[in-house]
């Protein structure tokens, strides 16, 4: 099926020049990068603008690296290049094991991380992992940069705190000081490609301090307080596991839909959050499955 | 049939390269959506969406009135019989007064491009007024239930009697019976429907169109325009899978094409998106399948009485074939003394079925089979031996109560599957209990009535036309159509054999029906038999005309003469094959031939008894699980397929077709799954309607049998639907051996396990 909207497409060689015609064109604008969600939007309808920017060819905004303590990862990065990335992949390891349970490699070639979150539906993977990398996300606007913390980002299904005008530049994900692990968990309905249904986050730091969020369990990417107080501070034990497994439901509203039953994820969520907090445990203490280990 | 002796074989059974395969790689194979006509224009089709409503009015003015709108076709537009039903004369192609389904489409608007189209055809306001509708088979079975037609909703019944099933339960001391239903499964093919009709000069139409049955079509076509036959053409372009999907459905796409391509004198092409496809082409028939078996304490079985109700959708299209193929084999490969099989084709308010790979069979194959295990089970046997104790073989009779003559390998398939996936040592397994991953294995094996059979559209002959150039290169024209299955490459192979022509210079064209006669659909792992046959009927011909020339150039007698690797004639007296036919163009000996094969008559009467089909193949399929219990997923570990194939033609392509028939086995098990809401279908798409994809494969192997077939092509029967069936059932049997859960609905999936496990089902 071709787009069957017509609309303006420019594409500028800098970040100014981005900008300006964003702010000129107001909210009938939207930034192109990887388009693996953008272009079947376009196709089915569900958006119509009138002018697309391809941020592809602005210089540097394929940045990828540690810079100070933060990975930037620049607007134009890929799913592909987070995972090809050593740094991600060694500094980052629960980056790279998020990124590679992302669609399919073809998919992945070509989406963003910016993106990923840009579009913001609720189970977009990277959601929950830099909620609990307390990444910040950095936009441009006519009126100079800010930097929005990953916590504020989700606003809504589909709503982020980005004005009309602005645009990412690059997310900046600090590393934790003294070490960490970390474990995704995406629930699908096979191997194949597929939204996740539930996903899980957990990032494990030294001396029993944990980070939890989980995704497509609410209408946004969300933190999990309750369950993170519950758990620092303490040695990790089968009945500290159980009592945080009862906290999931004050953190998360599953809904039903054509994927999977509310019943289900709320059946999974525990498993999968166990699952994923016993392997970040054990990959913090040296041992536990290798990176890139499916959960489900 | 088929005297070998006089040739080594070359070409068959060997790993041809799919003759295809360059230009389907390279992106130089043109699909129907890669063909342009000078003035050609795009149509797109109006569909209310409503399940069951009175039409009242076609109000089109808004989209007429839209720059680059050319018209609104409807139902008042059709110059001949508005009419696409392939077997009962139950649909129209554009309802005029009621709409049935949220399939059925009301206009055709076309315009200068697809996006005007589609922008028109939102435009066009169909007044509606519903009216109830009914969307279960078997509630719509029910006095008071909404009618889908007038006569009612059940118009078609079928009945296999055979013996006294009372005396045969008598005599059971085990009985298990079950009802087991199954759901729509969509073909999935990777081209989604498309026609582009171009009218004429001579005064008749040209369709090009992705599709298994270019004869339906042309029929199609003639019908709606009002045309003899011979001024419709119709030209199969590259087709991308079909899987029964593309057999009565492109009727109607092509037809609406043809109307409005006519209406406007100029060539109009519609292409469906993946979506109009899943609202418009025929599924596989959900069905209801209540299921009893007795046996007796050594696994005999001593009768079988089964009742199949299939959702037939809201017009019969293939169903009453479906359901007369579904009835005749509703046992299961078994001889069973009694059996009492009642099948029912029902209308409802959904989406049309038809034709899927397996033709009404793997949804009473999960019945049967299940079954099968469950007696097993009660008596303490092993799910093998009851099913090799009870097996058809030669000498058995069928539940149509026909003896089996010859090519009668399930003993085999069971054997070998047994062995290759050291079944006995796995099955007597247990894991431990507090291991929450269980692992299964399960098996299933099928029968199935290769070409039409006794109820089948009348026509079960094909053609094929064979030209051999001055030069020695070989054109041929057939009837069967290559969908993706590898059939352009096999038949190259048997033309090759057949006439000792190597493969190189032979090139096999799609069909035009104008070249070939009507030679049946491409169904029912019909065309390697029918087509091969024919071809081989061809060359026989042109061996016959050449070797005279051959005869007379070398000095041999005709009865000496030999065609092989390129070279005719007899010991060291021979020349190349290209030579010949040269020679025989200067002697103006006519070099073209045409073939034919037709199969021998079935019967089945109304008791159901016969000889249903031809010859039959078999398989076994045995199935590797591990069951997560604490999630429900199932993963799908090994599958080992035995398949009785005849004669192999092509290791490759064979192996392609188990491949692929093992993941649709591995869909309908586990994944496929579309969820409607009265007419509106929730999972229009592969986002939500999810296949298994290279991440889901298991391990394979397939093993291959050949038992041959007196009258096959080098004795090869058919394999295009037996892969796609025994897999579903055997997957559940293997679900049940590792968790004791016993699924009477598919598919099962994640949550379906973890539910049933949750409620305390299983062991």
């Amino acid at each position: 099926m071709p787009i069957a909207h017509e609309f303006e497409y420019v594409k500028p060689t800098t970040l100014d020049e981005a900008v300006r015609v964003l702010a000129e064109c107001g909210d009938g604008a939207r930034v192109l990068a990887g388009g693996t969600d953008l272009v079947g939007w376009l196709r089915d309808d569900l958006v119509a603008p009138d002018l697309l920017v391809d941020i592809k060819g602005i210089e540097g905004l394929g940045e990828l690296g540690l810079e100070g303590n933060a990975l930037t990862v620049g607007a134009c990065v890929t799913f592909t290049d987070l995972i090809e990335s050593e740094t991600v992949r060694i500094d980052f390891p629960l980056v790279y094991e998020m990124a590679r349970t992302v669609a399919s490699v073809g998919i992945r070639n070509r989406a963003t991380m910016v993106g990923n979150i840009c579009s913001a539906v609720p189970c977009c993977d990277s959601g929950p992992v830099l909620l609990v990398y307390e990444a910040v996300i950095l936009v441009k606007g006519p009126s100079g940069g800010r930097a929005i913390p990953a916590t504020e980002w989700f606003v809504g299904n589909k709503t982020t705190a980005l004005e009309v005008g602005e645009i990412v530049t690059r997310i900046a994900i600090p590393l934790p000081e003294d070490g960490h692990a970390g474990a995704y968990v995406k629930l699908g309905r096979y191997r194949g490609e597929d939204l996740a249904q539930a996903s899980v986050a957990i990032l494990a730091l030294p001396r029993d301090r944990y980070r939890v969020a989980f995704g497509a369990v609410a209408a946004t990417p969300v933190r999990a307080p309750k369950i993170e107080a519950l758990l620092s501070w303490k040695s990790l034990g089968d009945s500290l596991i159980e009592k945080a497994k009862r906290l999931i439901r004050q953190e998360t509203s599953p809904i039903s839909d054509v994927r999977a039953s509310k019943e289900y994820r709320e059946h999974m969520l525990p498993v999968m959050f166990e699952r994923g907090l016993r392997a970040a445990a054990a990959r913090l203490a040296g041992s536990g499955p290798e990176y890139g280990t499916r959960f489900v | 049939m088929h005297d070998r002796d006089d040739r080594e074989m070359g070409a068959v059974g060997s790993r041809l390269v799919r003759v295809d395969a360059d230009a389907k790689v390279t992106g130089r194979a043109l699909y129907v959506d890669d063909l342009t006509f000078p003035g050609m224009l795009e149509a797109a089709l109006v569909l209310p969406g409503c399940a069951h409503a009175r039409l009242l009015k076609v109000d089109a003015s808004d989209a007429l009135a839209m720059a680059g709108v050319h018209a609104v076709v409807t139902a008042d537009d059709v110059p001949g019989e508005n009419q696409v039903g392939v077997v009962d004369r139950d649909q129209p192609l554009l309802p005029s007064e009621r709409i049935r389904y949220s399939g059925d489409a009301v206009a055709v608007v076309v315009a200068e491009t697809r996006a005007i189209a589609r922008e028109a055809a939102a435009a066009v306001r169909a007044e509606t007024e519903e009216i109830p509708a009914v969307f279960d088979a078997v509630r719509a079975m029910e006095p008071g239930a909404p009618k889908v037609h007038d006569d009612g909703n059940v118009f078609l019944e079928y009945r296999v009697r055979k013996g006294n099933i009372d005396e045969g339960f008598e005599a059971a001391d085990i009985i298990v019976e079950r009802t087991f239903r199954t759901h729509h499964q969509e073909h999935s093919y990777l081209e989604p429907l498309g026609a582009i009709a171009v009218p004429e000069e001579h005064g008749g139409v040209t369709i090009y169109g992705t599709m298994q049955c270019p004869y339906y079509v042309q029929k199609a076509v003639a019908t709606v325009l009002g045309l003899p036959l011979a001024h419709v053409r119709v030209i199969q372009t590259v087709t991308g899978g079909g899987f029964g999907g593309k057999e009565d459905s492109p009727s109607e796409i092509c037809a609406c094409a043809a109307v409005a391509a006519w209406k406007l004198r100029r060539p109009v092409k519609l292409i469906y998106t993946r979506e109009d496809d899943f609202y418009r082409s025929s599924k596989r028939h959900p069905m209801t399948v209540t299921y009893k078996l007795g046996a007796t304490r050594d696994g005999t079985f001593t009768a079988a009485q089964i009742r199949v109700v299939a959702d037939a959708g809201a017009y019969s299209t293939l169903t009453p074939v479906v359901v007369f193929r579904a009835a005749a084999h509703a046992t299961g490969p078994y001889e069973i003394p009694n059996v009492h099989t009642d099948a029912y084709g029902v209308y409802t308010n959904r989406q049309t079925t038809g034709a899927f790979r397996g033709f009404g069979q793997p949804q009473t194959i999960f019945a049967n089979e299940s079954i099968v295990d469950e007696v097993a089970e009660a008596l303490g046997l092993d799910p093998i031996d009851v099913r090799l104790k009870n097996g058809l073989a030669v000498g058995k009779r069928t539940a149509t109560n026909q003896l089996l003559t010859e090519s009668v390998g399930l003993p085999e398939t069971l054997r070998q599957a047994r062995e290759a996936s050291g079944w006995d040592a796995k099955r007597a397994e247990r894991g431990a209990d507090s291991d929450p991953i269980k692992r299964g294995i399960g098996v299933g094996s099928i029968y199935y009535g290769v070409s039409l059979g006794a109820k089948g559209l009348a026509l079960d002959g094909s053609g094929a036309h064979m030209n051999v150039y001055r030069d020695g290169s070989v054109r041929i024209a057939i009837g069967g159509t290559e969908m993706g299955q590898g059939l352009l490459t096999v038949l190259t192979q048997i033309a090759s054999d057949a006439l000792g022509a190597p493969t190189e210079s032979i090139h096999v064209d799609h069909v035009d029906t104008s070249v070939v006669p009507d030679s049946g659909p491409s169904v029912a792992s019909r065309t390697t038999l029918m087509t091969g046959n024919a071809i081989i009927d061809a060359a026989e011909k042109l061996r016959a005309t050449m070797g005279e020339v051959a005869s007379e150039l070398l000095g041999v007698p005709t009865g000496e003469i030999t065609f092989r690797d390129g070279r005719v004639g007899a010991g060291d007296r021979s020349i190349a094959f290209a030579e010949l036919a040269a020679e025989c163009w200067a002697r103006n000996v006519n070099t073209a031939a045409d073939g034919w094969y037709a199969a021998p008559l079935s019967t089945f009467d109304e008791d159901g008894q016969g000889d249903a089909y031809a010859i039959y193949s078999y398989a076994t399929h045995v199935a590797e699980v591990e069951v997560d219990t604490r999630t429900g997923h199932v993963r799908l570990v090994r599958v080992t397929a035995a398949h009785d194939v005849g004669k192999i033609l092509n290791p490759t392509t064979l192996e392609g077709q188990v491949e692929g028939g093992v993941l649709q086995c591995a869909g309908m098990a586990l994944y496929e799954r579309m969820i409607t809401d009265g007419g509106d279908i929730l999972t229009p798409d592969f986002s939500t309607y999810i296949l298994p994809t290279a991440m889901d494969v298991p391990e394979i192997e397939t093993l291959f049998i050949e038992e041959p077939y007196s009258r096959g092509p080098f004795g090869a029967k058919g394999i295009g639907e037996t892969p796609a069936m025994p897999g579903a059932v055997a997957i559940a049997n293997a679900i049940y051996h590792a968790t004791g859960l016993r699924f009477l609905e598919l598919p099962i999936t994640a949550e379906a396990v973890r539910l049933a496990l949750a409620d305390g089902r299983g062991r």
